[in-house]
């Protein structure tokens, strides 16, 4: 029966200080200092309304062809494009009060961006980049006046996709949902507290003289660190919509979504552990993939923000899980839930599978 | 009288040098089988291999007329395990530990809460109970190892010196419940080099050095082999002659 298993599994973890500590308050400190941080930037975000930029056209470029779409994505995003034919930038700018101007050129593209409207600024880099991401790999980022260097040819295929949304969120809600997931990802360091006892204690002679199978010891572990790091983290979410107002949109559909990342990740873990067979090992090598993993999905800066390349970023169960919940936050629903749910679904079935193979192969060698 | 373990050509060796080499044992149902023998002679990798921690390098084991690897599905919950160094986790209760190892043999509910208060009663730690096992003196940890392999009713019993390192009035508990527990029908295998222990209690007794079986009979068969009044001599003393006086472990 696992469920004595999992049961005394679970006591283990929560009579461990060091798992209170990480689960309960680790996501609240950590989310506190990150909202407090950038709560004044994310503010001027919200207080964004639409805005006018210029650009200019010069005949026979490459982007000709695809400025009505250009257009057309930046109106998405709340900028209007205005056409100057002739003019300074800068002037042009200043004259009407614009908050940005791109000037598209045989060479390429320049933009010029007042210092006082960063943030319009930046949301209008970020439209471009959105624009041409797949086109050009150049940075093109620009203070004032600074022209851009090369763009150059190969800017002739342009990516006319839709450039994503920006959904407007405050910093509280932001950071006190992707908090919860990035240490939701990371729960073999819950389940250390009793693998590493039952490691010292060598208790698996135990379970080999009862002849328990392997596949019954996983999903004990795989059930019981779920359990565990859910309460932890539940008390971490109370304590965090109670003290700085964290908003869930969907709280029954967050729950699922976290459920589901905590399952596929601590499959992951699982795997690692059954192959190097060491605790330590295990929390270094899973520590640094998730650590990657929230850093390309956004869970040390805003994934609406980021630059990192798309392809990392859809490397990341993490930024899956990240943006279904903050969209569930700001817009009540996302595009993104049922992609989080069948990747965590996967690498939970995926890495279970691995792990039952690995035991079976270990228990007929040793 | 029928044999209920039989070890045959048991043989383990770590890098090419044999620790256990071919060894041939027969217990017999209802009996106490004393394995004696120095520090380092293959004693506990011996019951290893018997319980299935430890893969035998060659040869097998034989439990209730069955091969052992084969049927352990069927067979390891006639076998209970008192393994040398403890094995119970100290932030646990001393129930918790019984529960969550008897568990393991599909015993749950009203029955396991049975198990549970019977096998802290007959290791005399039911007012423990609710203590964690890392607040126990070291008797009491060995006694608790015990409660946990016991909670299944095996017919088989091993046990890799468990009297080590605790006083005498807990040995001789240790050594009353097992005397308990074989003349409630289990059979016992019993490992240690206390030889006054052995001598007591057991039926018959198998001396190990270095991997190899030396010598195995009752008490009086084992002192005729190295003297004829029997009255004369110690296990002890035949236990030196029989392995020697050097020191084995260094
Ligand atoms: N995993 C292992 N790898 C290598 N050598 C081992 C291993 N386990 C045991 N040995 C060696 O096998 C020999 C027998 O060890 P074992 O523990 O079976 O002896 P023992 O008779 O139980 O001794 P003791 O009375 O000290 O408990 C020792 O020399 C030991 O060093
Ligand atoms: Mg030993």
């Amino acid at each position: 029966m696992i469920f004595y298993m999992i049961k005394n599994n679970i006591k283990l973890m929560l009579r461990s200080p060091l798992t209170i500590l990480i689960y309960v308050l680790g996501p609240t400190l950590v989310a506190s200092i990150l909202i407090s941080a950038f709560n004044s930037f994310m503010k001027s975000y919200e207080g964004v309304d639409k805005f006018k930029a210029a650009y200019r056209l010069e005949e026979g470029c490459d982007f000709e062809k695809s400025i009505e779409l250009i257009k057309e994505n930046f109106e998405k995003n709340g900028i209007t494009l205005l056409e100057y034919k002739e003019g300074d930038p800068e002037e042009l700018i200043r004259k009407n009060d614009l908050a940005g101007f791109v000037d598209f050129s045989k060479d390429g593209y320049t933009v010029y961006e007042i210092k006082d409207s960063k943030l319009q600024g930046y949301i209008l880099e970020y439209s471009l980049t959105q624009a041409f991401e797949e086109a050009t790999d150049t940075a093109y980022l620009s203070a004032l006046g600074t022209p851009l260097e090369g763009a150059g040819e190969e800017s002739a295929k342009i990516h006319t996709e839709h450039p994503e949304f920006v959904p407007a969120i405050d910093s509280a809600d932001y950071y006190g949902i992707i908090e919860i997931v990035y240490f939701a990802s990371f729960s073999i360091v819950c389940g250390a507290a009793f693998l590493s006892q039952e490691k010292k204690n060598r208790i698996e002679r135990r379970f080999m003289v009862s002849n328990i199978s392997n596949t019954k010891i996983y999903l004990a572990k795989l059930l019981s660190v779920t359990g565990a790091v859910s309460v932890g983290l539940l008390l971490s979410v109370i304590i965090l919509v109670a003290f700085s107002g964290v908003k869930w949109g969907d709280p029954v559909l967050s729950a699922v979504i976290i459920l589901m990342l905590i399952f596929g990740t601590l499959a992951m873990e699982l795997m690692v552990y059954s192959l190097t067979d060491s605790v330590a090992a295990t929390v270094i090598i899973t520590f640094t993939i998730i650590w990657l993993m929230g850093f390309f999905g956004g869970s040390f800066e805003t994934y609406m923000f980021s630059s990192h390349s798309r392809l990392l970023k859809n490397l990341s169960p993490i930024y899956y899980a990240n943006r279904s919940l903050v969209e569930l936050s700001c817009m009540g629903h996302s595009d993104y839930i049922v992609r989080s749910l069948g990747i965590s679904a996967s690498m939970c079935v995926v890495f279970t599978a691995l792990t039952v193979f690995i035991g079976k192969v270990r228990s007929e060698k040793a | 009288m029928s044999t209920i373990l039989k070890t045959n050509e048991l043989t383990k060796r770590y890098s090419g040098t044999a620790v256990v080499d071919d060894l041939n044992l027969e217990i017999q149902k209802g009996e106490i089988f004393g394995l004696l023998g120095p520090n380092g002679a293959g004693k506990s990798t011996t019951m290893n291999m018997i319980c299935n921690i430890v893969k035998p390098s060659f040869g097998s084991v034989e439990f209730m007329g069955k091969d052992f690897r084969k049927n352990r599905k069927e067979l390891s919950r006639h076998l209970g395990f008192i393994p040398q160094d403890l094995a119970i986790h100290g932030n646990l209760k001393a129930w918790e530990n019984v529960e969550l190892f008897t568990s393991l043999y599909g015993i749950r509910g009203a029955e396991l809460k049975k198990r549970i208060d019977e096998s802290l009663e007959y290791v005399g730690l039911s007012e423990r109970r609710n203590d964690y096992a890392k607040t126990f003196s070291g008797g009491m940890k060995r006694r608790l190892n015990i409660a946990c392999a016991i909670g299944h009713h095996p017919d088989l019993l091993i046990f890799d010196e468990p009297t080590v390192g605790i006083d005498p009035q807990s040995r001789n508990f240790i050594l009353e419940k097992i005397k308990e527990s074989n003349r409630n029908g289990a059979t016992v295998i019993y490992t240690s080099h206390y030889m006054e222990e052995v001598e007591a209690i057991c039926t018959r007794i198998a001396i190990m050095d270095n991997g190899k079986l030396i010598a195995c009979g009752t008490a009086e068969e084992l002192k005729k082999l190295v003297v004829d009044d029997i009255s004369k001599v110690t296990l002890e003393e035949v236990f030196l002659t029989l392995t020697g006086k050097k020191l084995r472990d260094l």
